[in-house]
């Protein structure tokens, strides 16, 4: 049965001796759809990745990918798959050209190797031997391996990390360029602005588990925004829509609505006389989730 | 939406078989790196020649030569050398990620180890070749049965390096990992021990070993000796470390690279 439906994950579980990397991850990626998966190191992306990819097992929970088993129903979805893992997987021996062609003998309706290194920006490289690459150029060619045989759904394992600006640049034009041609693509990263710049949807994880979902305006609209200033000689008002937090120096508000709460504080600054050195107001921004969960999990980090 | 699905099933013509491309990416990689290829080709051919050289005094003691040569060169050539390149293969991530495509596990193992096992097949015709040109020694009888012996042996050999591999940190490791595998192969009665100076309790006891299996099929099909029965019994004997063998592979193979 064919669907639009290309990931479904339904309570995902992976432990790893007493550790439980993935405590119950629920995804749903549709055809077409860029879908990031944003987390801090130890969130459990990569556990997840590869499960969706079907290198690991789930311990609990299910994976199905165009409605097969990853792990079990190789033949049928591997075909319609590209992978960029985390790190590694070449021979430093072998030239970039060498590589190419070496990989498209274990992929049905390959690219040819010329157009492949065009994708990604390595035309002119195909002579040099792979461990001569930059690190940006070494992810450029796993990237371009991944997509060899025009894959239906491409998985990213934080393909820019490490990447200076230009071969990130680079990468994102490549994945781009994909898309228009109809890739459905699930990528984790931990750059917000990656997310915020190629994904319609973002699944936040943090400790093995979903903290927030949707598309990127959504996350973040369902935040609140921040309002800070220099602490005052006087006591700072309560605002109907937000929660004060003060400190030696500093005030700051999360609002659900800013612009009322901001209205409410300016009236009450201009009725009292009182001076707010410093004033910001802003939206919440991924970084801002971000933040708010490295803050609440200092002691909790991952494998 | 259907363009993805159209472009999918179509074919390249040019694109040779994974099995294939395998083997020439290990040869390859076998030619850039120059201590393995010393390791796995060279040194045991050239030793392979002085030992067999040594024996050379009448066609019987010069075919036991040969296939203890044979047999040495199996060891390294198969054993140690494939090791040392599985738990490279995983350690650079190039396992994990030929399981993340279409190949199938046991295409990527025994795909990996056909450079190892190519090597060996050379050294085997060339150790032939040397023992009928240069040594004087009689044309093989019986081909077939020491193919059986050279083909099995091979197949045990590389599987149990995949099982070792899994337990090998990395290449270096594998001088380490294989000392008690190789120890006991080289000493089996008819790789460097002969079997005419041996007890025949020691001498039975090797027969049921890979390598005492394999130098005893590649003697006796080479002096047309070899009667059914026993070359059965020898035969029987691969077939059944090929199975514990692989057995031990399933289990113990790991895919991922180790860290620290």
């Amino acid at each position: 049965m064919e669907t639009d439906t290309i990931i479904e994950a339904t309570e995902l579980r992976r432990r790893y001796g007493d550790h439980e990397a993935v405590r119950g991850i629920s995804l749903h990626v549709g055809r077409g759809e860029l879908h990031a998966l944003l987390g801090t190191n130890g969130a459990g992306k990569t556990t997840t990745v590869e499960t969706l990819e079907g290198l690991q097992e789930p311990d609990g929970g299910s994976v199905r990918i165009f409605g097969c088993d990853p792990a079990r129903d190789r033949t049928a979805v591997r075909p319609r798959t590209g992978v960029m893992l985390q790190d590694g997987g070449l021979s430093g021996l072998l030239t970039v050209a060498e590589t190419v062609r070496t990989w498209r003998s274990f992929t049905r309706g390959a690219r040819p190797v010329t157009e492949t290194l065009e994708l990604v920006g390595l035309a002119d490289r195909g002579g040099v031997p792979v461990a001569q690459l930059s690190g940006g150029e070494h992810r450029r060619l796993e990237l371009a391996l991944a997509v060899l045989g025009r894959p239906e759904l491409l998985f990213l394992d934080e393909p820019t990390t490490g990447m200076d600006p230009a071969s990130r640049r680079r990468t994102w034009d490549a994945v781009g360029e994909l898309r228009r041609a109809g890739t459905t693509v699930l990528l984790t990263t931990h750059y917000l602005e990656e997310a915020e710049a190629l994904a319609d949807r973002v699944t936040i994880l943090h400790a093995g588990r979903i903290v927030a979902e949707g598309s990127p305006a959504e996350v973040v609209a369902a935040l609140p925004a921040r309002i800070t200033f220099t602490r005052p000689p006087l006591e700072p008002p309560r605002l109907a829509n937000a929660v004060r937090d003060i400190d030696a120096e500093t005030v700051g508000y999360r609002s659900r609505d800013l612009q009322a709460d901001l209205a409410e504080l300016l009236g009450w600054a201009g009725r009292t006389g009182t001076v707010l050195a410093g004033l910001s107001a802003r939206p919440a921004s991924l970084e801002d989730v971000f933040l708010g969960i490295a803050a609440t999990s200092g002691s909790e980090t991952g494998r | 939406m259907t363009a993805p699905t159209t472009t999918r099933t179509r074919r390249t013509a040019d694109a040779p078989g994974p099995l294939n491309a395998l083997l020439r990416m290990e040869l390859l990689l076998l030619r850039r790196n120059w201590s393995a290829a010393l390791v796995a080709a060279v040194t045991p051919l050239l030793f392979g020649f002085l030992l067999a050289r040594a024996h050379s005094d009448d066609p019987v003691t010069g075919v036991h030569g040969v296939a203890g040569a044979m047999g040495m060169a199996a060891v390294f050539s198969v054993h140690y050398h494939l090791t040392a390149v599985y738990a490279t293969r995983r350690q650079e991530g190039v396992l994990k990620r030929l399981r993340a495509g279409v190949l199938q596990d046991r295409t990527i193992l025994l795909g990996t180890a056909l450079g190892g096992l190519t090597v060996f097949a050379g050294q085997a015709v060339l150790l032939v070749a040397f023992g009928v040109l240069v040594l004087g020694l009689p044309l093989p009888a019986q081909p077939w049965t020491m193919l059986a012996g050279i083909v099995l042996c091979g197949a045990v050999l590389a599987a149990l390096s995949a099982a070792l591999s899994g337990v090998t940190r990395s290449s270096e490791a594998a001088l380490l990992t294989t000392l008690p595998s190789v120890s006991v192969f080289l000493a089996t009665p008819g790789v460097l021990i002969p079997v005419a100076i041996v007890g025949s309790v020691p001498a039975l006891v090797g027969l049921l070993l890979p390598l005492g299996s394999m130098t005893e099929l590649v003697r006796s099909g080479w002096l047309g000796t070899a009667g059914p029965a026993g070359a059965l019994a020898s035969i029987g004997v691969l077939v059944l470390w090929l199975v514990v063998a692989a057995l031990a592979a399933r289990r113990l193979v790991r895919w991922d690279p180790r860290r620290g």
